[in-house]
């Protein structure tokens, strides 16, 4: 697949932008990973959605992050990083637009896999009313957020690790420790009998449903914490990622690092707040 | 050949087996380990057939295949003895059935990683298919965990076993043909 743009000569850097985003939106959302996550998200959902209320509300808002999330964070990266694989990148160079541009559409692409989720969650939701699905609680909009974000940021992610570390594995590694550190903080500070730690809202994938015994079917409560600040948390981090991102490229690093430094200050503010 | 994602993999092989672990724990917990171990493995060796020069030397008089199978033979020299010494470590903590179950998920997921790389570099012309493969394994090993009972692969029930390692093997089966047909030299005609 190319990734030389259509021809948008003489044209205004805003038009620009709209163009190379969503040529890169459709790239990104026909990706095989991409369609590889929605694949396996529906496989995960059909299989447990309907066995019972613990089960439906867990399917509603965590199966997104890990198995449509991390794909999408490997689609977004190899999307990126084509044309230095191909050795192309001195092609595009002759280009009218700079690399910041694409690095900018390609962030703003990363807003088609979360609009994407959001459409699933809407639909499945819509599925739930329809079958009469019995559930404890509905979810709150905040817990049906956390899947998209954890899309975005996984996506903007992934264009971030591309540009700043243009070499074979780094984005295995980054994924492997991404998931070490998440599987600590959901344990870390668990006493007997509990699932989940008190810091379980600092990581990515967090089951809000309390599982209570085997055959972790029923509807026993929710783990502790406030999942308003967790989204506002992931938001945080999806910011920190693109400006992260915009970073390597562009000529205006003072904007992005002002960026970043709003995000390291909304991530620690939501932080805090998740744990009181 | 890149050699950095091997003595990564290795390091982090060396972490989870030098890992503390509650000596009180299922036994569950030494196979999850093992399953891990040979995810990273074969992550590595996805980077095994990576090769800069891939097009200049491909009019040499050596086939296809046999610098692959090099090349395989050169990973399976690293993978081997990290996979015995992994199953060494653990198997006090497992029983003694599941260092053969665990050996058969490991050689099927190791061969279809090879596959994988195989199919990158061949069918989609890339010197160096270790990006878009070690990208493709971990989607694959997702779509694993997704699997629904009847036909689960990472499966711990007693009466699911037999079945289950049977999928395994024809996982393993149909990696050897994916890498026996990827590794025929393109240049090879009938006669």
């Amino acid at each position: 697949m190319s990734a030389v743009p259509h021809a948008v000569r003489g044209t205004s850097r805003p038009s620009a932008l709209h163009v190379l985003a969503t040529n890169e939106a459709r790239r990104l959302l026909c990706h095989p990973l991409n369609l590889l996550g929605v694949a396996m998200w529906c496989i995960a959902v059909g299989t447990d959605a309907w066995a019972g209320p613990r089960p439906a509300f867990t399917a509603l808002t965590a199966p997104m992050t890990l198995f449509w999330g991390v794909p999408v964070f490997f689609a977004a990266n190899l999307v990126t990083s084509s044309a230095r694989r191909a050795g192309t990148e001195e092609l595009l160079e002759g280009l009218p637009r700079w690399r910041e541009d694409r690095t900018g559409a390609l962030c703003l692409a990363a807003l088609a896999p979360f609009f994407m989720g959001v459409a699933a969650q809407a639909l499945l939701s819509c599925l739930y009313l329809v079958t009469g699905n019995q559930l404890e609680r509905f979810p709150t909009i905040a817990e049906l957020a956390c899947g998209p974000l954890n899309l975005l940021g996984g996506c903007l992610l992934g264009i971030a690790v591309a540009r700043w570390t243009p070499w074979p594995g780094a984005p295995l590694l980054i994924m492997i420790i991404l998931v070490r550190v998440n599987q600590y903080v959901n344990t870390a500070g668990a006493g007997d009998g509990q699932e989940t730690g008190p810091f379980y809202l600092l990581g990515f994938y967090a089951d809000f449903a309390l599982w209570g015994p085997h055959p972790y079917l029923a509807a026993i409560g929710f783990n502790p914490g406030s999942v308003g600040w967790h989204a506002v948390y992931l938001l945080g981090l999806c910011l920190g990622a693109g400006a992260l991102a915009m970073l390597a490229d562009s000529s205006r690093r003072r904007l992005w690092l002002a960026v970043g430094a709003l995000a390291v200050v909304v991530v620690a503010f939501a932080g805090i707040r998740v744990l009181l | 050949m890149r050699w950095q994602p091997a003595a990564v993999a290795t390091v982090l092989v060396a972490l989870a087996l030098a890992w503390p672990y509650d000596v009180g724990a299922s036994w569950t917990d030494g196979v999850w380990c093992l399953r891990v171990i040979a995810g990273l493995v074969t992550l590595a060796c996805a980077f095994v057939l990576d090769d800069q020069a891939a097009d200049i030397i491909a009019p040499s008089p050596t086939p296809l295949r046999a610098r692959t199978l090099f090349r395989v033979g050169l990973a399976a020299a690293w993978a081997v003895p990290v996979w015995s010494v992994s199953l060494l470590v653990v198997a006090p903590r497992i029983p003694d059935v599941w260092m053969g179950w665990a050996s058969l998920e490991f050689a099927a997921l190791l061969v279809a990683g090879l596959a994988t790389a195989a199919l990158a570099a061949r069918r989609y012309g890339q010197s160096e298919p270790g990006a878009v493969a070690s990208a493709a394994i971990v989607g694959g090993w997702l779509l694993m965990l997704t699997l629904p009972g009847p036909v689960s692969l990472f499966t711990l029930r007693p009466e699911a076993l037999l079945s289950a390692h049977l999928r395994w093997t024809l996982l393993l089966g149909a990696g050897l043909a994916v890498m026996a047909t990827m590794s025929r030299d393109p240049a090879l005609t009938r006669r």
